[in-house]
C-alpha cells in the first residue's frame, strides 16, 4: 500500500496532471462511478485514456502491450474505485495501478520485472548508435531500453518520481533503482549520440 | 578528483545526490575537464528532453468497448453500440448510496470486487512475508540470541516456580496428617510393617523350606539377593529417618522417608508372592 500512497502523494505530474479545471468534475465523476454510473466511468476513461496510454506505452515499449495494459488499468480502476480515497489526483492513482499491473503481469509471465537482473536485455539494448541516430528519436530509444532500466528512467526522468518512491513501487532497493537509472541514461546517451561521438560508458 | 571517478559521479551530481564535499570535488574536476563538461551537458539535455516528452498519447484505437465488456460484463459489440453511457440499474455493492435490488451483473461485480479484495489482501500478505524473510536474514542472530536469553530466563523462573510448587504441594506428611493427625504414628506403623516383612524375608532367605522340591540353590540365590536389597533399603531408611528427625520440618525428607518405606514394603510383598508361588 505504501507504494500507492507514495504515488498518490507524488507531485502532480504526467497523467496526474488532470488540470485544475478538471479537478472537481473528476471528483464528481468518481463519485458517480462509485455509485455505479457507467456513463461516469466512460467519461473518466475518456478524460484519462491518452495519459494512461502514454504512460503504458513508455513503460512497455510496445503498442500492443500498452493497449492491453491500458485496458487493464481501467478495468482495475472500475473494480477498485472503493479503495481510491481521493487523496491524490486520480491520474496518479491510475499511474500506480499501471505500474502494479505491469509488474504483476510480468511476474505472472515468469519473466518478472527483474529490475535487478542482468537478463541479457543489456546486450540487446546496446543500440547501435548510428542506426538509432538515423532513425529513432528519444521515444524509440526508451522503448528499446532493457526492461528494468526503462522502468527506472520513465518513472524517474519522465514521470518525476523519486528514487525511494520507485523502489517502493517496484519492491527493490533504492540502490538498484539508481543503478538502473544510470544505466538507462548511459544507454540513451549512447543511442542518441551523434555518429562521431562514441560513448564508452 | 580524477577523470574516471568524477565521470562516474556525474549522474549523482545531476540528481543532487552527492554530499557537499563530493559535489565540490566534481565541480572542481568539471572546471578543468572539457570532456566531463560535455558529458554533463549531454546528460542535462537528455533529462530536459525526457521531461518534455508529451504525457498524452492517444491510443491508436478506441479501447473503451473492450474495457466496458470486461468491466461491466457487456458483450463487446453491444458495448460499442450502447457506449453513449447508460446509467447502470444497480449500484455497486460497496456504494454508500441506498441499495436497490441488484441484478445478476451487480452480484457478479460484487463477487469480482470481493475476489479482487481477497487477492489484494493475499498479495499484501505475501509482500509482508517477503519483507519478513528479507529482514529475518539479517536479524536471525539477534533473534537466536534473544530466544536463548528468554529460554534461560524462563527456565530459571520455571525452576523457581517448581521449587515453590514442591514446597506448597501436599507432602506425604500432609497427606498422612489428613488421614491421621499424627504422622509419627503412621511412620511408626510403616516401621512395624517393614520389620514384619523383613523378618518374613529373612525367614525366606535363611530357611528356604522349598516345600515343592524345586531347585534349592536357585531359591537360595534369590533369597540372598532379596536380603541384600532389604539391607540397602534399611540403611537408606535409617539415614532418612535420622535426617528427618534432625529436620522434621523438611517436606522433602519426609517424602524421602516415606518413599523408602514404600520401597521396602513393595520389595517384601514381592518376595512373599515369589515365595508363595515357589
Amino acid at each position: 500500500m505504501s507504494g500507492i500512497d507514495a504515488l498518490a502523494a507524488a507531485p502532480e505530474a504526467g497523467i496526474g496532471g488532470a488540470g485544475a479545471e478538471a479537478e472537481d468534475p473528476v471528483a464528481g465523476l468518481v463519485d458517480q462511478a462509485r455509485r455505479g454510473s457507467e456513463a461516469a466511468f466512460e467519461r473518466l476513461y475518456r478524460l484519462h485514456a491518452s495519459q494512461a496510454y502514454g504512460l503504458c506505452l513508455r513503460l512497455t515499449g510496445d503498442r500492443t502491450e500498452a493497449e492491453a495494459l491500458t485496458q487493464e488499468v481501467f478495468v482495475r480502476m472500475w473494480r477498485k474505485l472503493d479503495t481510491y480515497e481521493g487523496r491524490g489526483p486520480l491520474g496518479a492513482w491510475l499511474r500506480s495501478l499501471a505500474v502494479h499491473l505491469l509488474i504483476d503481469n510480468r511476474r505472472r509471465a515468469a519473466r518478472g520485472p527483474r529490475l535487478d537482473a542482468d537478463d541479457g536485455a543489456m546486450a540487446r539494448a546496446s543500440i547501435p548508435p548510428r542506426r538509432v541516430e538515423e532513425t529513432l528519436d528519444l521515444e524509440r530509444a526508451i522503448a528499446r531500453l532493457p526492461r528494468g532500466a526503462r522502468l527506472a528512467f520513465v518513472l524517474h526522468d519522465v514521470e518525476g518520481y523519486r528514487h525511494q518512491e520507485i523502489a517502493e513501487q517496484l519492491g527493490v532497493a533504492t540502490g538498484t533503482v539508481k543503478a538502473q537509472l544510470h544505466r538507462a541514461r548511459r544507454l540513451l546517451r549512447a543511442a542518441l549520440a551523434p555518429p562521431g561521438e562514441v560513448s564508452a560508458r | 578528483m580524477n577523470h574516471d571517478p568524477a565521470r562516474d559521479l556525474l549522474q549523482d551530481y545531476l540528481d543532487a545526490a552527492l554530499d557537499e564535499a563530493r559535489a565540490l570535488d566534481v565541480e572542481a574536476h568539471l572546471r578543468e575537464c572539457p570532456a566531463c563538461r560535455d558529458e554533463l551537458e549531454a546528460l542535462r539535455a537528455l533529462l530536459r528532453a525526457a521531461a518534455a516528452l508529451p504525457r498524452r498519447v492517444e491510443p491508436p484505437r478506441d479501447l473503451w468497448p473492450e474495457i466496458a465488456a470486461r468491466a461491466l460484463g457487456r458483450a463487446s459489440g453491444a458495448a460499442a453500440a450502447s457506449g453513449a453511457g447508460s446509467e447502470r440499474p444497480a449500484p455497486p455493492a460497496s456504494a454508500l448510496a441506498p441499495q436497490g435490488p441488484r441484478g445478476l451483473a451487480g452480484a457478479r461485480r460484487g463477487a469480482q470486487r470481493a475476489w479482487s479484495k481477497w487477492r489484494q489482501a493475499w498479495g499484501e500478505w505475501r509482500r509482508i512475508g517477503a519483507e519478513w524473510r528479507q529482514a529475518w536474514r539479517g536479524l536471525w542472530p539477534v533473534f537466536a540470541g534473544t530466544v536463548a536469553v528468554l529460554v534461560i530466563l524462563l527456565s530459571s523462573i520455571f525452576r523457581q516456580q517448581e521449587q515453590e510448587y514442591l514446597m506448597a504441594a501436599p507432602t506425604i506428611a500432609d497427606l498422612l496428617a489428613a488421614e491421621c493427625s499424627e504422622p509419627e504414628r503412621v511412620l511408626a506403623a510403616y516401621e512395624v510393617a517393614g520389620a514384619g516383612a523383613r523378618s518374613d524375608a529373612a525367614r525366606l532367605a535363611g530357611e528356604s523350606p522349598d516345600p515343592a522340591g524345586t531347585d534349592g540353590a536357585e531359591s537360595g540365590a534369590l533369597s540372598s539377593v532379596l536380603a541384600e536389597n532389604l539391607a540397602i533399603i534399611d540403611r537408606a531408611i535409617t539415614d532418612a529417618r535420622r535426617a528427618y528427625e534432625a529436620n522434621p520440618d523438611s517436606p522433602q525428607l519426609i517424602r524421602l522417608l516415606a518413599a523408602a518405606y514404600r520401597a521396602r514394603a513393595a520389595l517384601t510383598s514381592r518376595a512373599a508372592e515369589t515365595a508363595a508361588r515357589s
